[in-house]
């Protein structure tokens, strides 16, 4: 029998000692070299055994796995493997997998070159965890090959979805069940557009980043490739019914960025990532500047009867960490905040020592040496199994706040894959394991990224055929924009350069 | 021993050996041109790639034909044999029906071959289909299954091969015409409904089916003017796609050859035009494009040696139809492919300055304008930054061309060694991968491997060497003029500095130029008087324009011969003579036009374009 550590190196992907959800795709294998044949054995305690012999590929009988799993819920499983190579050499392995709660049965995510500089063949995707097959949502072939991006599902519920597409036939495009807008944010005002955007839970009112970004490519440090900083980064609010942009002085305000809004599930915060603007020296290189940039994690008190904000707190503080956050997510609950934090700039998606830290919200856990100070009011814990040497960025959680998926270079360094960890209610995540596919080499031949995953109860309400259909609606200009309850007057860009001079 | 005397057993023999010489001797290059931007693999999901769209099953057979073109001999013995038995199947088919007058028509589509087509092979593999399905419908005695066959195989034909249908379908009809009328049976209009059936059976079916990919089914296959599939994934290079003209000759060369076999209906034989038209297509075919695709491999092929004053050789014949100064519109697509191989061949020889305008110079200050639009242009494009020692933004393009444009062998092999010049081993361990589920370059892989461990690779070896000492931002695809600057400090890459003065000449700032008086003079000082190259020496001159210093010495600033001088005056007493009106634009830069002066003095092309027109009208 061989250790743990030494499993690892004849599975792909590592499938050993991992908690999984009851209702999740078989999880295919396959065996590495020298070894070839196989034979395994699964079992629990209640139903049938799964075995199987074979070469190279472990490929499980979906309805058996399913039957399996569904009878040995919130228990565990053991597998057996033998192992050889020549007919000689035998190997023999044992691992568990622990069965617990349900997980979404969908998500989408967007697949793309690793470089994100070309947009020649852009996808965005749903997975089913369920039977590991995927469908297309978006297509860019099918719509003159312009960039698709920041597809969102209103707290997982797939009946309303924003998603922007840029370069052709552009638009922020808004389903909500049957309603389907096509918007154009971007305003005298807000020239940028919206960027990451979220549902609130009323599902009446979306919030979005607005930002010029400024990607570069670093020349020397190729590990962190490319670096994106942003510029007059603001936060603002769409009311979708009454087409109108709300905002506030102190999230909109030229001195400070603003960026990765994200709503509680109740609604009443709004979280998002503040930095002040570091003073920049005109002979500064961008590569320089961008080590100054670090973000704070705040949120904001929303009302959203009156649609009002409220007091800001400092949740994460960069003076004390000496790090930037990012991309905070909450459990349904409120209990838990999952975000990233990474050594400086906006985007940590390049960034390999970024990892994703935990805050108890309630502050009822007891606090050991693995907790440290995040701001003056909250403690923060490093994921110490969900993290890696390298990126760990986009997460999400399920709508049962049980399983967090997220995105990992670990493999590679260069292509992002979604993983899923089980968090417990102690705030302990499980082993991580890779998203399962029917062919296990799956991920060998492989070449784009995992982009933005988001967790959705249903299948999506668009197609790429309904969406080809979409990008030829036409569009809604913004009526007005709403800043701490004033209305100011706003133009179209398109109609912004025929203006007056004054 | 009768059968060694009929002329047919040797006829096929012979044919076969022909063509194997032809594509071997006379086509290498082409040959090689096709292998190099594939690689088949052995693994399931190369075949997924191409499993799940119409079309791609065909160019998955052909991309598994066109790897043994590694060895162009290897290579030219499957063109040769596809061809004859082809030819043969062919002659069977028709012989039987008595009627050799489609062979105009059908040979046109036979010719448009690696010469010609977008895909090369990919037509004879079609033509071939078809003349397979064929020969079987044609020996087939029982009427009914023949027919239902013949909608079976024209459906399948029709999901394979798509817009070739436009070729194959009259070629069926007129089969089934000359069948009727050797049997003696009255001929049934109705009857063209049954292939035609088969067509619309399989666009109907794939229309259902491919949703959402409606964009490919949404094309008939009766339209001959683009890929039906059309994502450009699969499209391996447009610019050496015939021209429109091409497809005309041979679409009335198979009109006509139709004409033959209706020849009752037209009471005259005209097949003899569509011979004409075929003769007329492929003399326009052959010298154009053979001659492109192997001229931009043997330019690529000398450069990827480093063999550079070979290839601006050869590059310099591109560039002989070309004025002086041309702007980008201007470019033909065969030229903007040579483009890059121009500026990495200048740089290489450390003539970029000296030859600034000698080939033609886009109205945009870079050095390497192309956009990354098509196959073609990312071909070149990283090979450059690898080459200036740019490699960041060379991995980056790769690793985005991989996925987008499919794995080509050159472009796999550039990614793979950029990623190992910069220690970023993981991605290219992955990638190393596809190399060895390969027939011809799983010694490549091993290779790759063992440099790993020893970094004993030259290309490797040399890379690093070129790497810059700190880390800068690289925007919009160009390095920083700055970073440059820095970078060329570094021994083992001059490459940048001939480079960054390029930059500053192309960006017309004389002030630069001035400033780099010095490391102008250490960079290009090989003995003694010093002088620079000449389109610095301009620069330095055309500085005084805006500068007090005019009115003091120039004459001692070192560097600056008295031709140059004496040519500078005379270039200001022309230009004066312009402003005056005593001189055309167009008199002005037929004199002037390779010199930076009147390049520093006409902005841009775009002005220099409407100057020009203006002076014309």
């Amino acid at each position: 029998m061989r250790l743990l550590s030494q499993q690892k190196a004849l599975l792909y992907p590592d499938y050993t000692d991992i908690t999984m959800p009851c209702n999740i795709a078989p999880l295919n294998f396959y065996v590495l070299p020298p070894y070839k044949n196989y034979s395994i054995k699964v079992f629990g305690k209640k139903g049938d055994t799964l075995q199987m012999k074979g070469r190279n590929f472990v490929k499980f009988n979906p309805q058996k796995w399913h039957q399996l799993l569904q009878e040995n819920r919130n228990g565990r499983l053991w597998v057996e493997m033998n192992l050889n190579s020549t007919g000689t050499e035998t190997e023999k392995l044992s691992f568990y997998w622990d069965v617990r709660d349900s997980i979404d049965p969908y998500f989408a995510c967007r697949l793309i070159e690793p470089s994100y500089q070309m947009s020649n063949l852009l996808q965005t995707i749903e997975y089913n965890l369920q039977e590991a097959s995927q469908r297309i949502l978006f297509d860019n072939r099918l719509q003159t090959y312009g960039c698709v991006n920041c597809h969102t599902f209103a707290q997982t519920d797939c009946s309303h979805l924003v998603y922007h597409v840029r370069f052709n036939r552009t638009g922020t495009f808004i389903v909500r069940n049957d309603t389907i807008l096509r918007v154009d944010l971007k305003s005298s005002r807000f020239p940028q557009g919206g960027v990451y955007p979220t549902w609130h839970p009323n599902k009446k009112l979306i919030a979005f980043g607005t930002s010029s970004a400024y990607p570069f490519v670093h020349s020397k440090d190729i590990v962190r490739r490319t670096e994106v900083f942003d510029s007059l980064g603001d936060i603002i609010v769409y009311d979708i019914d009454r087409n109108v942009i709300l905002t506030d002085s102190r999230i909109s305000s030229d001195s400070v960025e603003e960026t990765f809004p994200y709503w509680s599930w109740d609604g009443k915060y709004l979280y998002f990532c503040q930095s002040p603007n570091p003073p920049r020296d005109s002979l500064e290189d961008d590569v320089d500047y961008s080590k100054k940039i670090k973000y704070n994690l705040v949120r904001i008190a929303f009302d959203d009867k009156t649609n009002t904000f409220g007091q800001i707190d400092t949740i994460v503080d960069f003076r004390i960490t000496g790090q930037t956050a990012s991309f905070p997510r909450l459990t349904p609950d409120g209990r838990f905040l999952v975000f990233c934090l990474s050594d400086h700039g906006t985007f940590p998606i390049r960034h390999p020592e970024s990892d994703l830290y935990l805050i108890d919200m309630t502050g009822s856990l007891p606090k050991d040496s693995n907790w440290i100070p995040a701001s003056k009011d909250f403690w923060m814990k490093k994921m110490e199994q969900v993290n890696s040497p390298f990126t760990e960025s986009y997460h999400t959680f399920s709508s049962n706040g049980k399983w967090l998926m997220f995105s990992s270079k670990r493999e590679d360094n260069l292509y992002s894959r979604p993983y899923f960890t089980y968090v417990d209610s102690n705030g302990i995540s499980s082993k991580p394991f890779l998203l399962p596919q029917r062919d296990p080499a799956f991920y060998l031949t492989f070449l784009k990224s995992y982009n933005v995953p988001e967790f959705a109860q249903t299948p999506a309400a668009i197609s790429a055929a309904k969406a080809k259909e979409m990008s030829l609606m036409p569009t809604i200009e913004v009526d007005s924009v709403l800043i701490d309850g004033q209305r100011i007057t706003v133009y179209p860009l398109t109609t912004v350069s025929s203006l007056p001079q004054l | 021993m009768q059968r060694f005397k009929k002329p047919e057993f040797w006829a096929y023999p012979i044919l076969m050996v022909g063509l194997w010489a032809f594509f071997a001797f006379a086509m290498p290059d082409v040959l090689e041109f096709w292998e190099k931007n594939q690689l088949f693999r052995f693994s399931s999901d190369y075949w997924h790639f191409f499993d799940h769209e119409p079309f791609g099953t065909l160019i998955y057979v052909h991309t598994f034909l066109i790897q043994f073109s590694y060895y162009p001999w290897l290579g030219a013995i499957v063109y040769a044999l596809l061809f004859t038995l082809t030819a043969w199947l062919f002659n069977r088919c028709v012989a039987t029906n008595g009627n050799r007058r489609l062979l105009p028509g059908l040979l046109s589509v036979a010719l448009l071959l690696p010469t010609s087509a977008n895909f090369g092979l990919l037509v004879l593999l079609v033509v071939f289909l078809a003349v397979v399905g064929a020969h079987c419908w044609i020996y087939w005695k029982n009427r009914i299954l023949r027919y239902s066959c013949q909608v079976i195989v024209l459906a399948g034909l029709t999901y394979l091969v798509r817009e070739y249908m436009v070729w194959i379908l009259p070629f069926y009809m007129c089969l089934d015409w000359g069948r009727t009328r050797q049997n003696g049976q009255k001929f049934n209009p109705l009857f063209l409904l049954i292939p035609l059936g088969g067509t619309m059976l399989a666009w109907g079916l794939e229309a259902w089916f491919c949703a959402p990919y409606e964009f490919i089914s949404s094309k008939s296959p009766f339209k001959f003017t683009g890929n039906a599939f059309s994502p450009s994934s699969n499209i391996p290079f447009n610019y050496f796609r015939p021209k429109k003209i091409v497809f005309v000759c041979m679409e009335i060369a198979t009109f006509f050859s139709l004409a033959g076999v209706f020849y009752p209906f037209f009471k005259k034989k005209l097949d003899w035009i569509g011979g004409l038209f075929l003769i007329g297509g492929v003399l326009w075919i052959t010298p154009i494009q053979v001659k492109s695709i192997a001229d931009f491999q043997q330019v690529d092929r000398l450069c990827r040696n480093y063999q550079w004053e070979n290839a601006l050789r050869k590059l310099d014949s591109q560039w002989e139809k070309f004025p002086v100064i041309t702007s980008l519109s201007d470019f033909t697509n065969t030229h903007r492919l040579f483009f890059g191989h121009t500026k990495i061949a200048l740089l290489a020889t450390r003539k970029a300055t000296n030859k600034l305008f000698t080939y033609p110079q886009p109205a945009f200050p870079l050095l390497f304008p192309l956009a990354m639009n098509n196959r073609a242009e990312c071909f070149v494009l990283p090979s450059y930054y690898t080459f200036v020692g740019e490699f960041s933004e060379s991995l980056h393009l790769n690793y985005d061309l991989i996925t987008c444009h499919c794995i080509s062998a050159t472009i796999l092999n550039a990614t793979i060694i950029s990623s190992l010049i910069v220690d970023d081993t993981l991605p290219a361990f992955k990638l190393t991968h596809f190399l060895e589920k390969s027939l011809f370059y799983r010694h490549q892989a091993s290779v790759y491997k063992d440099s790993f461990q020893r970094n004993n690779l030259p290309a490797i070896k040399r890379g690093k060497q070129m790497l810059p000492f700190y880390d800068y931002a690289v925007a919009s695809y160009i390095p920083d003029k700055n970073a440059v600057k820095q970078h060329m400090q570094q021994q083992g890459n001059p490459y940048f500095y001939e480079y960054f003065i390029s930059l500053c000449l192309l960006d017309k700032n004389t002030k630069t130029i001035v400033d780099e008086h010095s490391n102008i003079k250490k960079f290009y000082q090989k003995g003694k008087p010093f002088f620079a190259p000449y389109h610095i020496q301009e620069a330095i001159l055309a500085s005084f324009n805006y500068s007090p210093s005019r009115y003091l010495y120039p004459q001692k600033i070192e560097g600056i011969s008295s031709d140059v001088w004496n040519d500078y005056w005379l270039f200001i007493i022309d230009n004066q003579s312009y402003f005056n009106g005593s001189t055309t634009f167009s008199e002005l830069q037929k004199k002037w036009g390779h010199t930076y002066w009147f390049y520093d003095c006409y902005l841009t092309m775009v002005d220099m374009e409407s100057k020009t027109s203006q002076s014309i009208n």
